[in-house]
């Protein structure tokens, strides 16, 4: 019983000494550990004459990796790689659409096509390539430091150029560069649908057609491009020989161009410009319909135009509208309704139907005819493919996003049947 | 997410939690007390401190066992943590020993071990499109306590823990531009920034508990 007693005693001094260890525990605090990874560019500088001196070389067909910008020219359809180059497809059967070949073009992000010529950026050069027999295309021209933007050091003959890069940190204080990130050209918010019905010709030029969100367009006998600031002027009377005329200061923001008639409509970060061209050599300012900050690509018919606004990151504060504005006088544009969306991207305009597309929610219709009425007319939301941009093309309205690229007939648009999908290669 | 929905879907989960607990735990259940059985009702409180200070938070866990050997009981543990605004629910293995298994007051030690599950919270995307959410982690409890006996066949606990629970908080953006309609969270290729909070929670435990 005595040993029973002294065991049970041992015990429970244990016990209060484990008791007392316990009770120093609180000193020790909950730990975090942060782990940060970020896609980010990483700042590389490139000297011209490395790109100047490599030739262009035209591959065989290829998949898709990251399709950008579309642009339809007669049976055949351009998808832009965002700085990898242009994949060339036979589209004579939309619900076939071959691929070709593949321009490979460093720095490219954007382009047109005027009379079989090509037309792409080349970092800071433009190009023209002739491909009146897209199975052999050939460069023809290039157009030297007419983006000049983008050198870092014009004497030394070097330009800035951003590398996508993954980055993982386990500094908590990482964080706060999120915001620090550069702005990059061919970041996919510059993909706009520039649907650029080309409806005034350059005379006896034939133009291609681009989306709602390009910033490269053509009208009379005169490519217009638009970057961050700039709308620059490119005569191409003569399309084998693109010459660089002038460069019109716009602004911060500048994100699309889209030609109707003889003028030209600018879509920005803060507002949408206009510009009159019908002396394609000189466009005049016009007016500027200004709006909250986000970003806008624009559509246009004789009596409206028709601007997304979304919101995003790259966006800043933006809000997700279509507004509709009434235009017949070009010099005081006038916002007639607005219409809440989801995410809208580029849009197509098609008579009286209109094709949105909504980013992630996919590609929706509605009948315009009555532009008080929009929001009550939608006909078809197709929500099972991410859509960007649209070119309501001769045979196709075509479809873009980052998953591929798809078309619908559309002869009946109030019934949209699907043709084909090109996706882009497994990542 | 909304608060709304929050709450409906914790009210869900501990709709079915409740009656599990209730069930598994009721007195006049007909695995009763034969010894063989133990149910280890305890509650207290969870106190530590963060990087704003002390903290103290509220638990809940219920042990299910069976007595193997005199001394011993092993069983499964379900639980809830409250570390408000985040909740989290253990899951695992549990042990008690008994000093004195046959007398009115015996000094016990407890161990259990296992993963906190964090299905009451929802993921959420805000309106610049971050996506938050939680993921749970390892848990694990040695405790050491006194078993005092009531006048019936029921004993009462006290006792005093140290428990650590891992939980991690992410917080990201998908790819602009990508639109991956599920990124996934493995992948950083799918993220223009994915962030990762691996939080381990060091508690001194004190609890008061039923025995039955």
């Amino acid at each position: 019983m005595n040993r029973r007693l002294r065991n049970k005693l041992s015990w429970t001094n244990h016990l209060i000494l484990s008791f007392m260890l316990l009770l120093i525990l609180p000193s020790c605090e909950d730990q975090i550990e942060t782990t940060y990874t970020y896609h980010t560019q990483v700042p590389v500088l490139l000297e011209v004459n490395t790109f100047r001196n490599a030739d262009i070389i035209i591959e065989p067909g290829k998949p898709l990796d990251r399709p950008g910008k579309i642009y339809i020219y007669g049976d055949y359809l351009f998808i832009g790689e965002p700085d990898k180059g242009i994949h060339v497809l036979d589209n004579s059967n939309p619900a076939e659409p071959k691929n070709i070949n593949f321009i490979n073009i460093a720095g490219t992000a954007d382009m047109a096509i005027n009379s079989n010529i090509l037309y792409a950026d080349n970092y800071i050069d433009l190009l023209a390539f002739d491909i009146s027999d897209p199975t052999d295309i050939q460069m023809v021209k290039r157009e030297e430091d007419v983006f000049p933007n983008l050198y870092s050091n014009a004497d030394m003959g070097t330009i800035l150029t951003f590398k996508d890069t993954i980055i993982t940190s386990t500094n908590p204080n990482m964080r706060s560069t999120t915001w620090g990130r550069p702005a990059f050209r061919s970041d996919f918010m510059t993909m706009e649908s520039n649907f650029a019905l080309s409806g005034a010709d350059g005379g006896s030029q034939s133009y291609g057609q681009g989306g709602s969100m390009a910033r490269f367009t053509l009208l009379g006998g005169h490519l217009y491009t638009v970057d961050e600031q700039d709308l620059r002027v490119f005569s191409v009377e003569d399309a084998t020989d693109p010459e660089y005329l002038k460069n019109i200061p716009l602004g911060w923001g500048i994100e699309t161009i889209f030609p109707f008639k003889d003028k030209l409509f600018i879509g920005s970060m803060t507002g949408m410009h206009i510009y009159d061209a019908s002396n394609p050599s000189a466009p005049e300012h016009m007016a500027t319909y200004e709006h909250l900050t986000s970003c806008d690509p624009v559509v246009v018919n004789d009596d409206h135009a028709f601007v997304t606004l979304r919101s995003g990151v790259t966006c800043r504060m933006g809000v997700d509208e279509l507004h509709v504005l009434d235009i017949e006088n070009l010099y005081s544009p006038k916002l007639i309704k607005s219409y809440p969306m989801e995410n809208p991207h580029g849009l197509g305009l098609s008579g009286d139907y209109l094709f949105l597309a909504e980013g992630q929610y996919g590609l929706k219709s509605f009948d315009v005819s009555n532009v008080l009425t929009i929001g009550d007319n939608l006909i078809e939301h197709f929500d099972d493919f991410t859509s960007i941009d649209i070119i309501p093309g001769p045979k196709s309205l075509i479809v873009i996003g980052p998953e591929g690229v798809c078309q619908f007939d559309y002869s009946n648009p109030e019934k949209l049947e699907q043709l084909s999908c090109i996706n882009v290669s497994f990542r | 997410m909304s608060v709304s929905g929050k709450i409906v879907i914790k009210r869900n989960l501990l709709s079915l939690f409740l009656p599990l607990f209730l069930w598994l735990t009721c007195p006049y259940n007909s695995w009763g007390q034969n010894g063989l059985f133990v149910h280890h009702l305890e509650m207290g409180a969870l106190v530590g401190s963060d990087e704003f200070g002390p903290r103290v938070n509220f638990s809940f866990q219920t042990f299910h066992g069976l007595r193997f050997l005199p001394r011993h009981e092993f069983g499964i543990v379900v639980g809830i943590d409250e570390y408000s605004p985040l909740t989290l629910l253990p899951f695992g293995m549990g042990w008690r020993g008994w000093l004195f298994p046959e007398e009115k007051i015996s000094a016990y030690a407890g161990l259990d071990a296992g993963f906190g599950f964090t299905a009451l919270e929802k993921k959420e995307v805000t309106e610049w499109n971050e996506h938050r959410w939680y993921e749970g982690g390892g848990m694990f409890h040695p405790s050491l306590g006194i078993r005092l006996k009531t006048k019936k066949q029921h004993h009462w606990t006290l006792s005093l823990g140290y428990k650590r629970q891992v939980v991690s908080q992410f917080s990201g953006t998908p790819l602009s531009g990508t639109f991956p309609k599920n990124p996934d969270p493995r992948n950083t290729e799918d993220w223009n920034y994915i962030a990762k909070d691996r939080i381990t929670f060091n508690n001194v435990v004190y609890k008061i508990g039923f025995l039955f």
